[in-house]
């Protein structure tokens, strides 16, 4: 047999394997998801019992937060927030490649901080957790790294399935946020984990819902201005929300490394008190949604839980808890529709229907606008009612709060949190520019740096020995700026040949990422004289090479040689 | 040159190790899932005794009627046992309790999808329906309760319970024709006891059918002699039908028997008034029938003066009273005098149906009737003299 008939068998072999896969890790990451679930009820009801003293409600976070504090700190540093930026991030940027020990991890600390009362959710980790067990199977069976990678998506929509009880939604889910391509080809393997891990899921649990969904109505046409309306209230909320949770987020990363490890601590201690006051923000929350979505709540306290869910969540995330803000969202709209809801029933001039309708939008409408993630909202929503009559509204009021979210933050809220850990997810056109050139086949990795203590003098001489136009300061791990021949040569004639190269370097500089076509590179040259580095999407500043007009020349030429 | 025999046995041990991979992985999967059903399971023991817990405490509270917190008990209840439904019932009757019908009736609305046939959920839902007046889904929940499902030694106590609240809920809402086809069924149906008998007979009453009431108070009464309620009962009856002296019978063996309501006296006073001051009861001497009318004229007549001394600066009902004063006075004078009405018997019927017009104009402007008042109305009704 000749070595490509090997590999030909092998890859067959692979095709086979990956399949029998799916279905192993669905059942796996189902079964995790359950787990999970069950796990954080369980510890929940063991630290707060039936009727927790308010001292409980203080002391039970604050010394949980200080033990997982310790543990995220030490031991698992990817298994703080969600979840899903993380699964985002190892999809993307590490070819799926999780490290074996995050989903466990991640299990532990998630309980720990959604069962010690964090207000947080627990379908985020959940896709972690499924997506990391995915991972390190594919590893253990040293599948190739585009198969490992091909497994997360899998693994995350079991999971996402078995929590949330809705597997057309984890598969969208699966698609729209963890690989960012809808017409994706792992649709099919993506609906069968998703499937699989349903059935295993209500196996265990049986057909229990998570929501008593009221029967959806839209009573007079008119009400679709009512439900715009929400989608522009929920825009602004979910901006609010998202803002404010990267706003205090920073400010916590601000603080001295040392103190990360009390960091979550402080966030239970501020949770704790706010529990005091109104226990209904504790953990997850879900049973307070079905509250809001039977109309059994009264118009000041849902505007009063959305406020303070808003408030705790932001606290309990950016303090570095594990836990998510998928059911968080799914809250805030609930209360925000159930609210609204309200108003326009007792003030509208028309016909309308209950409040319950409005909180189940409101949820879709939230979700979208926080999560970004339109189409999963809408799809799940509508598997939650199974009601085609819920779909216009819907759609109305989540595309309204997609548009105003998007339009005053930019960047989702998960990207902006990786980037502020320094992880630069590709954005969609970056992601579909399959036949553009990348930057990281054009750069070289003939690279010189010039420490930043150097002196004018010598940064001189480095010019004159490179003949480059451009020096980079600092090292392959840490880049601190450019500065060019002409700034060091007048430095040079004005008689500051001993200064520090420091005083004459620039920080703010265009730079690559390796997966970047050439069209973007080239527009950096408008603003780089001669050079633009290509820097990682993992690391703040690491180096992996540079563009020159000289690479993308040689370039050029080596694809006309080898199409000849 | 490439070795056939080794590259098979490459491919050979890259298959050996991936096929052990998959058993062992295979094999970790059936245990964890086995391990997660039983933490499921404990987990599904733990919530049950938790929701047991407080749903006693939402029991004390309901007890003491603090609503509110029953209602947040009974939620954790029924969230963590969703498959109880008695926790559910009991959740929504409390939230009808405390006027959140909206959720309520969902909560029974998602019950009853899982058991269409209870009679316990449809009773819950028909009287959330007859709570928001919604009178036909009312009835038509009472009808499914009717029929449906109701634990087996309590089937009949139970659905004559139902029949008994349809009944009611028909009666309070004017719906007297099919209250009255449920209150013939429920007669059939009932138990055989004097209580049973009564509460029928009652309702009977309430819808008008008199003739039947009594039928079931006089059962009563044979199950029970001494039964005060049937007495009482049986007195009215009588007297809705106009039989004053079998009226009168009841009525005074009721109050014999100890029911010293005020209702009952003055119904008993009624029916004496009705039986002594009737003039043209028949077989009646002529001379009695001429004081009794004479009596009547002076009570009506001074009524009439009194009426229209408070009424003095009133024109609209002076315009009303002073007329029939000049009527009656002239009416004493000319027509009822004892020769006259000797020649001619419709003359007592004329000065009854006088006697009518004083009463029905003084008791709407001047007066709430008296005992007496209304046995000349009653009389003058019977006697069909009231159109005249």
């Amino acid at each position: 047999m000749t070595p490509n008939g090997i590999a030909q068998r092998l890859r067959l072999r692979e095709d086979q394997i990956f399949l029998v896969l799916t279905i192993l890790i669905a059942v796996i990451s189902g079964l995790s998801a359950v787990l999970f679930t069950l796990a954080i009820q369980a510890t929940k009801n063991s630290l707060f019992g039936l009727s927790p003293s308010a001292i409980r409600l203080i002391v039970t976070p604050t010394l949980v937060s200080l033990l997982t504090g310790y543990l995220l700190a030490k031991f698992f540093p990817e298994a703080r927030g969600s979840g899903v930026p993380q699964t985002e991030a190892a999809f993307h940027l590490e070819e799926g490649r999780i490290r074996p020990i995050v989903p466990f991890g991640k299990f532990l600390t998630g309980v720990l901080c959604v069962g010690s009362g964090h207000s947080m959710g627990r379908e985020g980790p959940s896709v972690q957790i499924g997506a990391g067990l995915a991972s390190a199977i594919g590893q253990w069976f040293s599948l190739s790294p585009s198969r490992v990678q091909n497994l997360v998506p899998v693994g995350a929509a079991a999971a996402l399935s078995a929590a949330f009880n809705t597997p057309v939604a984890a598969v969208i889910f699966a698609l729209e946020e963890i690989i960012g391509d809808m017409n994706a080809a792992l649709i099919g393997s993506t609906v069968l984990a998703s499937v699989t891990a349903v059935i295993v899921e209500r196996s265990i649990l049986g057909d229990e819902v998570l929501f008593r969904v009221p029967a959806y109505q839209l009573v007079h046409p008119a009400e679709l201005l009512a439900y715009a309306a929400l989608g522009v209230i929920g825009g602004l909320i979910s901006l609010v929300f998202s803002k404010g949770l990267l706003q205090l987020r920073q400010r916590f990363l601000s603080l001295p490394s040392s103190t990360a490890i009390f960091q979550p601590a402080i966030g239970g201690l501020i949770v704790g008190i706010i529990l005091v006051f109104v226990p209904q923000v504790m953990s997850v929350g879900y049973e307070y949604v079905d509250q809001a979505l039977n109309g059994g709540m009264l118009l000041q306290t849902m505007l009063v839980l959305c406020i303070v869910k808003l408030v705790a969540t932001m606290i309990s995330y950016a303090s570095g808890n594990a836990g998510g803000i998928f059911a968080p969202s799914l809250y805030l709209g609930a209360m925000a529709g159930g609210a609204a809801g309200m108003l326009v029933h007792q003030f509208a001039p028309f016909p309308t229907a209950a409040p319950g309708a409005y909180a189940l939008v409101g949820m879709g409408t939230l979700f979208a606008g926080i999560i970004r993630a339109p189409m999963t909202s809408v799809i799940m929503i509508f598997e939650l009612t199974q009601d085609y009559q819920i779909l216009v509204p819907l759609m109305i009021a989540n595309m309204l709060s997609f548009v105003i979210s998007r339009r005053f933050q930019p960047k989702p809220v998960y990207h902006a949190l990786l980037e502020q850990n320094h992880i630069y997810i590709p954005d969609a056109d970056t992601r579909l520019s399959k036949r553009a050139w990348r930057a990281k086949n054009i750069m070289t990795r003939d690279v010189s740096f010039i420490p930043d203590a150097t002196s004018v003098q010598e940064a001189w001489r480095a010019f004159e020995e490179t003949k480059s136009s451009v020096l980079l300061v600092g090292d392959w791990n840490q880049l601190v700026g450019i500065v060019t021949r002409k700034a060091v040569e007048q430095a040079m004639s004005s008689g500051r040949e001993t200064d520090s190269v420091a005083t004459l370097t620039t920080s703010d500089f265009e730079y690559l990422h390796g997966d970047q076509p050439l069209d973007v590179a080239l527009e950096r040259f408008g603003h780089n004289p001669g050079v633009v580095p290509v820097l990682s999407r993992t690391g703040h500043r690491k180096v992996e090479g540079v563009i020159t007009l000289d690479t993308i020349l040689k370039f050029i030429q080596k694809k006309r040689a080898s199409a000849m | 040159m490439t070795c056939a025999h080794c590259t098979d046995k490459v491919v050979f041990r890259i298959i050996q190790r991936e096929l052990v991979l998959l058993i062992v992985l295979g094999g970790l999967t059936v245990p964890l899932f086995f391990f997660t059903r039983s933490i499921a399971a404990t987990n599904r023991a733990m919530n049950v005794e938790v929701a047991h817990t407080w749903y006693g405490r939402a029991q004390e509270q309901l007890k003491e009627g603090h609503t509110t917190l029953a209602i947040d008990f009974l939620r954790k209840a029924a969230t963590n046992d969703h498959d109880n439904p008695q926790y559910t019932l009991a959740l929504a009757s409390a939230l009808a309790t405390a006027n959140y019908t909206e959720e309520a009736r969902q909560s029974l609305l998602r019950l009853r999808m899982s058991a269409p046939e209870s009679g316990e959920i449809n009773l819950s839902l028909a009287r959330l329906a007859a709570k928001g007046g919604m009178m036909d889904e009312a009835v038509r929940y009472y009808h499914n309760a009717l029929y449906g499902v109701w634990p087996t030694d309590q089937i009949s106590t139970l659905r004559t319970s139902v029949r008994t609240e349809l009944v009611g809920f028909l009666l309070s809402s004017g719906d007297t024709s099919r209250a009255l086809s449920e209150l013939l069924i429920l007669s059939s149906d009932i138990p055989d006891n004097d209580q049973a008998h009564i509460q029928v007979g009652r309702s009977f009453l309430a819808a008008g059918d008199s003739q039947h009431a009594l039928e079931q108070f006089k059962r009563a009464l044979q199950l029970n002699s001494k039964s005060k309620e049937a007495y009482e009962g049986a007195g009215r009856a009588s007297f809705a039908l106009t039989d004053y002296a079998t009226a009168r019978r009841y009525l005074d063996a009721a109050i014999a028997g100890g029911d010293k309501t005020q209702a009952t006296e003055d119904l008993l006073q009624t029916s004496r008034f009705v039986l002594s001051r009737d003039p043209l009861i028949p077989r009646l001497a002529t001379s009695e029938r001429v004081r009794r009318l004479e009596e009547n004229l002076s009570f009506v007549s001074d009524q009439l003066d009194s009426c229209i001394g408070k009424k003095e600066t009133d024109q609209s009902s002076l315009a009303v009273l002073v007329p029939l004063r000049q009527e009656t006075a002239r009416s004493i004078e000319e027509e009822f005098t004892p020769p006259k009405l000797r020649e001619d018997a419709e003359r007592f019927r004329i000065g009854m149906n006088l006697v009518y017009r004083i009463e029905t104009a003084v008791n709407e402007l001047c007066k709430e009737p008296s005992d007496l008042d209304r046995a000349l109305v009653l009389i003058a009704r019977k006697h069909g003299i009231v159109d005249q």
